[in-house]
């Protein structure tokens, strides 16, 4: 059995640790009251923020399980005052997360453009990283693009400050890919939230299982540590009289993937998981669909879980080495960090215009 | 002259026993039908067969004679037994004999003076009234001070006619005649078969079965032989007089008879007069009884008048103190007398709860209770 440690830091960490231990007790409404957490692995939950209001929020994690930085309410997305605050109360972080005990994988859950989160993460698993020998993922959710420049500069400048340390790889998913759930934004980001928590659950059932064709921790150490260190998930649940090669395909489609990428184009390795009742999972289908992948990116992992009576699910996971869609994505970065640079020269040369025409004048009354 | 005087009066005596009219009699058979007479000296004497009994073999005679101080006399005949007219001392007319007794003949074997000449009449050709009296009433169920109309009918059944009828019509004391001597009037001579009637009033003055009196008629034959004559009784019912009373009837009832101690039970009496008068001075007295306590309402009441057919309700609540079985008794005292009821029976009883029946609620009661610890338990555990 693995012991995994998994992280939420900052609103949007919280909320997919939330829906992961939702899930994981059933995700019933009131599934926390008698039921308990289904994980395969030892998994050890942790949410951490500085806004005491989004822990309030949260539902399905125990109180214990929350971590709360008592540090103004939030940072407000300053990453600067975010790393000030976690070099003051990073002790009190560490010991948190030592006196949970040891663990085989640690996953860190938060978003790239908010305050906490996207200034906690690198400086947490930099210091996870020096202590630990453990392989520690971060599964980083990227901004909608229209959120502000603020965030848009947040999110590159994490995500390069994660690709610099040691961690050893990034999960990304991708806000404004998701939009095309094309719901309110309360109901899309639920969506996200729970979207994540599934695949991130069938991932960790994948890989703490005794499967027909076996993936496991090693496996996917390999894929992670492939290409750029970049990966998403693609995930598809098959319907009724589906072919088992049709689910894997709608697993890479764009209506399953998480970030938006051309996996035959940009993959170099992947891993497939499917699960489901043995009558669905023609090895054939599956044997054809994954040499087919693999002719394309390389070596493809796979492991099936037999469920009975379970309609076919597939889960893909796939390391990227470029990305038109992360290259477009620091453009468009750089330009509101641009944009913000200008208002504020724009702002400090208004200022001193302003002082110098007051310069030697005394006010009137 | 004495000597000549009592030898005259020893003489005559002499003449007159048996002994020496006995020198002088002649013996005779003589058939009659019931009827038929046997006349001696042109019906100075009469002889006549009145009835028969042939099983036994009795016949009966009438022996008369007419102006003489001798009373007529009726006179059984058997076989060779002797009966003497008018007695055995001074035997006129002896029956001797009788023989062959049929239901309505016989053959009579007489003695009497030879020199007397007879003659048998028979029944048709006697000239004899008979009366028959009938005595009737328009109404025989009459109300005290109402008025009934007594006919008196007299009718000549006989074969010869009536004259010196006399009526004597005796007056009851219940029943009073109306107006003047009650004396009814009929035709007289009544001829053989005629009839003739009379009316009078009489008003029954009391109440009562009474009954008025039979009518007597006396009345003579052309021949001067006299009879009576009577009508049957007639039976009068009076009714007493209509009073018009009150009467009330007391009925009380409760909403529940068997209850727990401190349970509420609402009493209703009803008072009502199913008498023909109003009721007055009503007086309703219902005493509640130690272990019950009137909570609301009210057990007792007076009222002024209930009229005939109404009715008063009066309600209580009633509340049970005590263990026991209580009956109520109201009283209503009225005008016209008083009456009284007895209630059902109130049971009262403690509450005796049977909790083992709710044991099976235990284990229930304990999950539950577990469930709601668990519950809390995880309410807090995630609650921050």
């Amino acid at each position: 059995m693995l012991n995994i440690l998994l992280l939420g830091v900052g609103q949007c960490g919280n909320r997919i640790l939330d829906a992961v231990n939702h899930l994981s007790l059933g995700g019933g409404r009131f599934s926390k009251y008698y039921s308990q957490q289904q994980y395969a692995s030892n998994v050890q939950t942790i949410a951490i923020n500085t806004a005491l209001n989004d822990l309030k929020e949260m539902k399905h994690t125990r109180a214990k399980d929350r971590v709360h930085i008592p540090y103004l309410h939030g940072v407000g997305a300053n990453r600067n005052i975010g790393k000030q605050c976690f070099t003051e109360n990073r002790d009190m972080l560490l010991r948190t997360i030592e006196e949970r005990g040891n663990f085989d994988v640690a996953f860190v859950i938060t978003s790239a453009s908010g305050g906490t989160g996207s200034s906690f993460t690198p400086s947490l698993i930099k210091e996870l990283k020096e202590r630990y020998s453990f392989p520690i993922y971060a599964i980083i959710v990227l901004p909608f693009r229209e959120e502000g420049t603020l965030y848009m500069q947040n999110a590159a400048f994490c995500l390069q400050e994660m690709r610099e340390t040691s961690v050893n790889g990034i999960i990304l998913v991708d806000n404004q890919f998701l939009k095309q759930t094309g719901k309110d934004i309360k109901t899309a980001y639920d969506g996200i939230n729970r979207m994540v928590a599934e695949r991130f659950l069938f991932l960790m059932r994948a890989l703490d299982s005794e499967m027909m064709m076996v993936t496991d921790l090693g496996d996917f150490n390999t894929l992670m540590a492939s290409g750029a260190r970049l990966a998403t998930f693609g995930f598809a649940k098959g319907e009724r009289d589906q072919s088992i090669k049709d689910v894997i395909k709608h697993s890479m489609s764009p209506r399953g993937l998480l970030f938006s990428m051309l996996p035959y184009k940009e993959a170099v390795r992947a891993m497939i998981i499917i699960q489901g009742d043995k009558k669905y999972l023609d090895i054939n289908e599956i044997t054809d669909e994954v040499e087919t992948l693999s002719s394309e990116v390389g070596h493809v992992f796979k492991g099936v879980l037999i469920r009975n009576k379970e309609q076919p699910q597939v889960l893909t996971v796939l390391s990227l080495s470029t990305s038109e869609e992360l290259d477009k994505f620091y453009r468009a970065a750089i330009d509101a960090i641009n944009k913000e640079k200008e208002q504020k020269e724009k702002t400090a040369s208004q200022k001193e215009e302003a002082s110098d025409l007051l310069k030697g004048m005394e006010p009137e009354y | 002259m004495k000597k000549h005087a009592i030898l005259v009066l020893l003489t005559f005596f002499l003449l007159l026993t048996p002994a020496a009219l006995a020198e002088d009699r002649t013996r005779r058979e003589f058939p009659l039908n019931i009827g038929d007479s046997v006349y001696f000296e042109n019906g100075y004497y009469k002889v006549t067969l009145v009835r028969t009994d042939d099983v036994m073999g009795f016949a009966w005679f009438n022996f008369s004679c007419e102006n003489c101080f001798h009373e007529p006399k009726e006179l059984k005949g058997y076989q060779d037994e002797s009966q003497y007219y008018p007695s055995k001392d001074e035997q006129i007319i002896s029956i001797r004999e009788i023989r062959a007794v049929t239901a309505n003949r016989a053959i009579v074997n007489l003695t009497f003076p030879s020199n007397w000449d007879w003659q048998i009449v028979t029944a048709e050709d006697a000239k004899v009234p008979k009366f028959v009296i009938t005595k009737t009433v328009d109404k025989t169920r009459v109300k005290v001070d109402e008025i009934i109309q007594v006919k008196i009918t007299i009718k000549n059944v006989g074969n010869g006619s009536a004259s010196d009828i006399d009526i004597d019509e005796i007056p009851s004391t219940a029943l009073i005649p109306m107006g003047e001597e009650l004396e009814p009037k009929i035709k007289d001579p009544l001829p053989a078969g005629e009839s003739d009637s009379d009316t009078y009033l009489v008003q029954a003055v009391k109440s009562g079965t009474f009954n008025i009196p039979k009518t007597t008629v006396k009345y003579e034959s052309e021949s001067g032989e006299k009879y009576t004559a009577e009508s049957d009784t007639v039976s009068i019912t009076v009714l007493a007089p209509e009073v018009k009373l009150s009467n009330l009837t007391t009925t009380i009832q409760f909403d529940k008879s068997n209850v727990l101690i401190d349970e509420e039970i609402t009493a209703t009496i009803i008072i009502k007069n199913v008498g023909d008068a109003p009721a007055n001075d009503i007086d309703l007295i219902n005493r509640l009884p130690a272990g019950l306590e009137l909570v609301g309402g009210a057990l007792e009441d007076k009222y002024h008048e209930i009229k005939p057919g109404d009715s008063r309700e009066l309600n209580a609540v009633i509340r049970a103190a005590e263990v026991g079985n209580y009956t109520l008794t109201p009283r209503t005292v009225y005008s016209d007398g008083e009456t009284s009821t007895t209630s059902p029976v109130i049971s009262v009883t403690e509450e005796d709860v049977d909790y083992t029946k709710y044991m099976y609620l235990i284990p229930i009661l304990l999950i539950l209770i577990i469930i709601l610890i668990l519950v809390i338990k995880r309410h807090r555990e995630y609650s921050f």
